[in-house]
């Protein structure tokens, strides 16, 4: 992330760069680290969340990868990567973990799954949508969508093009909507 | 027919499936969950350790006054104590870096540890729990060092597994909880189990820390050489109210004395002593320690029994921001007073869990509160988020009881949740 001009009750605060962060880290200032984790956590949370499907888990993994990255933040070679650099590690936290999906309706799971939902209710359908998307998918549906994540930020996190982001976006949303209309359950007009 | 709808709907439908509040990285928390990783940031050469030579010191043990002294010289002491051991051992003078790299040589084959221990505290109490006036309680810790590794720790009262993907505890004989591989269901055992990296570990914490760190080097019953690490260790909270000093590892003073083989670096002992203030006590002590043994697969994993009550994170409730509102004072009393009209949803509602088993309604059903203090804070308790509630209450069969009730708000829903003292 670049250093950003920020204006709260008439103050401007500079928010420091993800490698300035870095490297007043690696000189012993710990709550520069601290920063760099409360700036991610909601992303790592989402990464792993789409990875295992558990939201307390996630935040489990997420709090563990950032542990990793502080016991081998010697190893990051280019500061401005750190962002990029703890998504991999805290993806392969979750990926470790192997833990079932079980939040993430999936299609040996539809029993679960309303028949007929609830006027206004399709959180469940469209849960299993996401559950049945694939995992790179899924992440990125979960990155923008956990808190409005602009693609800026995602490109820097995943280390793909803003472009790349919007086709896999729109290839999310439409294998979504195929699903919700072979259920029978409602047409989506992208 | 179908209904028909937009890309914004989906949008919409998207964000409300994955029904996230934005997660909040809590600092404080991360660092009790993961001290010495925190210690390392704290390491201003945590980059470049060991890679500096060091001239051999006449090591004794002394007291150091200056902080800057204390710091630089504990940071050097322990490598440099083993350079000065260890040249009776090799020829000439030998690099930090080498020394480090052959500890880790030693250790890095290791293929399981079995430690037998005894600590001052109660068995089904968690396991961080100290008292100096307790009984010793015998504890079983293993560990598989397979990827990810596997561990169980053990006591009478409660045990923690971990398969390599999630921990359970069981709380005998009913509840339990699960979580990831580092949920802190074991405190300051589960470092132990990393006889790996514990020599280096406690080195980085006595560094970040200016704790004094000796080596003395001793012959061994067995007429092995023995490098014995001694660390001075102060408590790491505030104290202003002391109702947790003493109360765990980290909230006292104490000394930790470690026994490792000189040549294998493989650690051989440990024993505890918390300072009170007018006498040291021993508190936990290692009594045997087995390496490379053949552990049974079963031990990485917890039967749990049928009737089982969960820990669960708080949930978002409808009318959530009237808890949210509440102060600990508050929390305990509504809390006290859900227990005493017997309701028990409304109990579940400040702490989480699956179910209310019979046991607690038996014990606090009808109970009556005679009086709620004022909340405090103690030592290192839910990283200053969590407050500790004076309270008396009676219960139905006539009996009184006082004490503080454990409440902590760090949890998603942002609400204060009863964490024990009942």
């Amino acid at each position: 992330m670049k250093p950003v001009l920020k204006s709260g009750k008439g103050d401007i605060v500079i928010e420091k760069s993800d490698a300035a962060l870095v490297d007043d880290a690696i000189q012993g200032d710990a709550d520069s680290f601290t920063e760099l984790c409360r700036r991610y956590y909601p992303a790592m949370v989402a990464i792993a969340h789409a990875q295992i499907g558990d939201r307390h888990l996630a935040e489990d993994v997420a709090q563990e990868a950032f542990a990793k990255a502080a016991g081998n933040l010697n190893q990051l070679k280019d500061p401005n990567r750190f962002s990029a650099w703890t998504s991999v590690i805290c993806r392969n936290i979750a990926k470790s973990m192997d833990h079932p999906r079980e939040k993430l309706l999936t299609a040996e799971n539809l029993s679960l799954v309303p028949a007929e939902p609830k006027k206004d209710d399709w959180s469940d359908v469209v849960r299993e949508a996401i559950g049945n998307l694939s995992p790179d998918l899924r992440e990125l549906v979960f990155l923008r969508y956990y808190d409005g994540m602009s693609y800026e930020r995602i490109s820097e996190i995943l280390g793909i093009s803003e472009q790349a982001i919007n086709g896999r976006l729109r290839r999310a949303k439409k294998k979504m909507a195929k699903h919700l209309r072979s259920k029978g359950i409602v047409e989506v007009t992208l | 027919m179908m209904p028909k709808k937009d890309e914004k709907w989906l949008e919409e439908m998207i964000a409300r499936a994955i029904n996230t509040k934005q997660p909040e990285f809590d600092a404080e928390q991360w660092k009790q969950k993961y001290p010495r990783e925190f210690q390392m940031l704290q390491s201003p050469d945590h980059r470049v350790q060991f890679k500096d030579s060091f001239k051999p010191l006449n090591l004794r043990r002394r007291i150091m006054k200056s902080k800057w002294t204390k710091l630089g010289l504990v940071a050097a002491v322990v490598v440099v104590a083993l350079l000065g051991i260890w040249s009776g051992l090799f020829e000439g003078k030998t690099a930090a870096a080498q020394v480090l790299a052959q500890a880790i040589q030693a250790t890095s084959n290791l293929k399981s540890v079995h430690i037998k221990a005894r600590m001052r505290t109660i068995a089904n109490d968690n396991f961080e729990l100290i008292g100096v006036k307790y009984d010793f309680v015998n504890h079983d810790l293993w560990k598989k060092f397979s990827d990810p590794p596997q561990w169980r720790i053990e006591k009478s009262g409660r045990v923690v597994a971990c398969d390599g993907k999630q921990a359970i505890l069981l709380i005998k004989p009913v509840y339990t909880a699960r979580g990831g591989p580092n949920t802190g269901f074991v405190e300051w055992l589960k470092p132990l189990l990393d006889v790996d990296k514990v020599l280096e570990s406690e080195r980085q914490l006595a560094r970040a820390k200016g704790w004094l760190l000796t080596l003395d080097y001793k012959t061994g019953q067995d007429n092995r050489a023995k490098l014995v690490i001694t660390l001075e260790a102060k408590a790491q909270g505030d104290y202003a109210n002391d109702w947790l000093k003493n109360k765990s590892i980290n909230d006292s003073d104490n000394r930790r004395v470690y026994t490792f083989d000189a040549e294998t670096k493989l650690l051989e002992g440990l024993q505890v002593f918390v300072h009170t203030g007018s006498e040291d006590v021993l508190v936990f002590e290692i009594t045997g320690i087995e390496y490379n043994t053949d552990l049974d697969p079963g031990l990485f994993t917890v039967k749990i029994p049928d009737n089982a009550v969960r820990f669960t994170q708080p949930n978002v409730l409808p009318d959530n921001e009237k808890y949210q509102q509440m102060t600990p004072e508050e929390t305990a009393h509504a809390f006290f007073q859900a227990c005493a009209d017997e309701n028990w949803d409304e109990v579940l509602k400040f702490w989480p869990m699956s179910a209310v088993d019979q046991r607690i309604k038996d014990y606090l059903g009808g109970l009556q509160i005679i009086s709620i203090g004022k909340a405090f804070k103690s030592g290192l308790y839910a990283g200053g988020r969590g407050w500790f509630v004076p309270y008396e209450i009676k219960f139905k069969n006539g009996e009184t009881k006082k004490m503080n009730l454990a409440v902590r708000n760090d949890n998603s829903a942002g609400r204060y949740v009863v964490d024990g003292g009942f």
